[in-house]
């Protein structure tokens, strides 16, 4: 199933698929880690923002971006890594 | 015998633990400026060994080298530029998929890298192994692993360093883009073996990523441009296809070289995290934090602050005597003037001290990101971001420490931004002022219009954030990316040497502002004779009346305004002195003079109109620009005078 970042729940994993928006946000977001095929976990919700770890990083997003980033979840695919 | 010099840039990542290695390696030997022309922090540290003066360039934090942030330029020209012998490249050991991201650039630019692998303790607990000698090969170049605040690999570091500079024979391993390389051949085809210093391939790679700057200098520089552009607009996903290339690289070189546990142990920082970054237990957290350091700040600052003034004012009594040789206006200018305004620096010490003493605990432990991200949905109805919380909670209370706190946000315009909206933000000085005519003129209805100033405040804040990032800075707010940091110990070194850095170049570059600014003030008041009432600075308020009439105001309120500008509380004792009278009885004299509608437009106007003079020497501290410092006083003076105009027409209208 494919969803934004900002759908996933808390715990959840995901491998990214596809990041909506401009060339220089794209890039930004693989510059610190985001990249299509790669695999993120869903570590915090807040009001908007949430916290993703990727690569071994812990990274807070903004509502906005969560919205832009899409993964795929396996059905049942929670985890609680 | 003179020494030799090795020049060593520091680069890495935010969080790796960078400025801690700069730290721990220079200790106080190392001073702090501004890359030229822009208002990124410089520091630049020494370390002495055998025959070497080892000068440490600390580059700002950054993720890549791209054109999108003044941080990333000023490092990769430093690097093609000023081109040290040697670059020093932290790692966090913890993160080193994405932290090599950073290395994969580096290597397009220089050869001579050296690699501190940071935090090697915490790999350990996550039960990661890596094999450095495997990585070393691969990579080709020399990795010292240390753990900075334990001061553990600093020696080998530097013993690294003066090998790698004797020997000069690096020659590391280069970094293959796989499917891209056919891309990169056909555009290297067209390229000189250097363009301003940059390497053929950088640039290939560069255009490819579609560098705003690296375009613009290809475009001036080779005739070819029109060719080579079809070529890179040929695939629309071309950056991300750079980025993942280089991903692959460093995927395959940490193949068996680092080995992650299947079920990873639960880290401190996760633990912690559970709760401090949750939205109702972390909120709840964070304002008791902040309470809690805004509290101990001024209240430690209160203690040390009354000790400190008796001390100035004995200081002043015994050069009043010292100086009895002089002239009396002459003895007066030096005591009244030029020492007042040293000893109102002076009496910034506590407050800066106890203040960046907490910051520095809140920056070192790692809370600080988390308290962004907690934030960041609240500020972004203000149009700031999560980090602007600090600096504006803590303008209430003086704005000096406030605009000095704006050094946590990395962006350049951001920063400027919020160095502006802080100085309306009404600090305790202006509350008082406040608080007296409020007392006198609506002894009723204090309270709540009290309250109504922070709402003015906040709504300024608010529009003039909307004005100034549309119309003058050209930005958007950009959206909350922040990596959050492992937590660890404060380490009492680093935080010393923070909160005496933050301390000293406030004495002296905010200092010499202040005083100057003092001085000329004291004349103003006491020239051509001692009496205020005769002043060039009560000609200047008769003259402002041209502004001010419509206001309301007379020119004795105009004269008041302007010697605010010194401090804010002195427009009472300005008044007090044209008056002749002070407290109750000066109170008296201002209910007869001006109507309560002019009172209230005057506390609006001076809680708005211009930073106090310290405030807009550190502005100059901080922006190192006039442009800026100017444009700062410009505005808020602007929006002041259209904001309480408006006001006094309303509350002409309505106010019965």
């Amino acid at each position: 199933m494919i969803k934004s970042v900002a759908e996933m729940t808390k715990g959840e994993k995901g491998k990214v698929i596809t990041i909506h928006g401009g060339k220089g946000k794209i890039l930004r977001l693989a510059e610190m880690g985001i990249t299509p095929g790669e695999e993120l976990i869903l570590i915090q919700k807040s009001l908007g923002p949430v916290i993703v770890r990727v690569k071994d990083v812990n990274l807070a997003l903004g509502k906005g971006l969560a919205e832009s980033i899409f993964v795929e979840v396996e059905e049942n695919g929670k985890n609680q890594n | 015998m003179e020494k030799i010099k090795i020049e060593v840039g520091l680069v890495g990542n935010p969080n790796v633990g960078k400025s801690t290695v700069f730290n721990q390696l220079t200790g106080l030997n190392q001073h702090t400026g501004n890359w030229p022309g822009k208002t990124v922090e410089k520091k630049v540290g020494y370390i002495e060994k055998g025959k070497y003066l080892i000068e440490i360039t600390d580059l700002p934090g950054i993720y890549s080298l791209t054109a999108n942030s003044i941080e990333e330029i000023i490092s990769r020209e430093y690097i093609v530029k000023e081109k040290p012998h040697l670059v020093l490249l932290i790692i966090d050991a913890s993160a080193i998929e994405r932290n090599l991201y950073l290395l994969s650039q580096l290597l397009e630019l220089t050869s001579n890298i050296i690699i501190g692998l940071n935090m090697i303790d915490i790999l350990q607990s996550k039960k990661y192994k890596l094999d450095i000698k495997k990585l070393e090969e691969r990579l080709g170049l020399p990795i010292v692993p240390m753990v900075a605040t334990k001061n553990i690999g600093l020696r080998e570091l530097v013993d690294k360093i003066i090998e790698i500079f004797e020997k000069d024979n690096l020659n590391p391993k280069r970094v293959n883009y796989g499917d891209l390389e056919n891309d990169l051949q056909e555009i290297e085809k067209y390229l000189p073996d250097r363009i301003e210093n940059y390497p053929r391939r950088w640039i290939a790679l560069k255009l490819l990523e579609g560098d705003t700057i690296t375009i613009d200098i290809c475009r001036n520089n080779l005739e070819n441009w029109l060719q080579l552009k079809e070529i890179i607009e040929r695939k629309e996903n071309n950056p991300i296809r750079v980025a993942s290339a280089r991903y692959s690289w460093i995927k395959k070189i940490l193949e068996g070289t680092l080995e992650r546990p299947k079920k990873q142990a639960i880290s401190w920082t996760e633990k912690i995290d559970e709760i401090l970054t949750h939205p109702i237990l972390g909120s709840i957290f964070a304002v008791i934090i902040i309470s809690l350091i805004f509290y101990l700040t001024f209240s430690i600052n209160d203690i040390f602050s009354s000790l400190l003034e008796s001390l100035l004012d004995q200081i002043g009594k015994v050069l009043l005597n010292l100086l009895n040789f002089l002239p009396p206006w002459w003895k007066s200018f030096l005591v009244n003037g030029v020492w007042q305004g040293v000893s109102t620096l002076l009496s910034f010490i506590p407050l800066i001290t106890v203040f960046f003493f907490f910051l520095a605990l809140l920056e070192d432990t790692g809370y600080l990101a988390r308290l962004a991200f907690i934030a960041d949905r609240l500020m972004h109805i203000l149009g700031l971001h999560g980090k602007s919380l600090i600096p504006l909670v803590i303008s209430f209370g003086c704005n000096v420490p406030g605009v000095m706190a704006t050094r946590t946000l990395e962006d350049e315009k951001d920063r400027v931004l919020l160095i502006i909206l802080d100085s309306f933000i009404p600090c305790v000085p202006r509350i008082l002022v406040a608080s007296f005519f409020l007392s006198i003129f609506f002894p009723d209805k204090a309270f709540i219009l009290l309250l109504s100033l922070y709402f003015i405040s906040f709504i300024s804040i608010f529009i003039s954030g909307k004005i100034l990032r549309r119309k003058v800075l050209k930005t958007s707010l950009t959206p909350l990316l922040m990596e959050l940091p492992i937590y660890k110990f404060p380490n009492p070194k680093i935080i010393m040497i923070y909160v005496w850095e933050k301390l000293k170049s406030f004495l002296i570059r905010a200092g010499t502002v202040m005083v100057i600014l003092s001085g000329i003030t004291w004349i103003l008041s006491h020239f051509p004779t001692d009496s205020i009432e005769n002043s060039v600075l009560a000609s200047i308020g008769k003259f402002s009346l041209l502004f001010l009439k419509p206001l309301g105001f007379n020119w004795e309120l105009a004269t008041g305004l302007i010697s605010g500008f010194i401090a804010k509380e002195a427009s009472l004792s300005t008044l007090g002195a044209i008056y002749g009278a002070s407290g109750n009885k000066l109170g008296e004299i201002l209910l007869g003079n001006i109507t309560p509608i002019t009172a209230f437009t005057f506390i609006v106007f001076q809680l708005l109109y211009i930073p106090c003079a310290a405030t807009v020497a550190t502005i100059y501290k901080e922006t190192r620009s006039i442009k800026w410092t100017l444009f700062s006083i410009f505005y808020s003076l602007s929006y002041a005078y259209i904001f309480t105009l408006f006001l006094n027409q309303v509350l002409s209208l309505f106010w019965r």
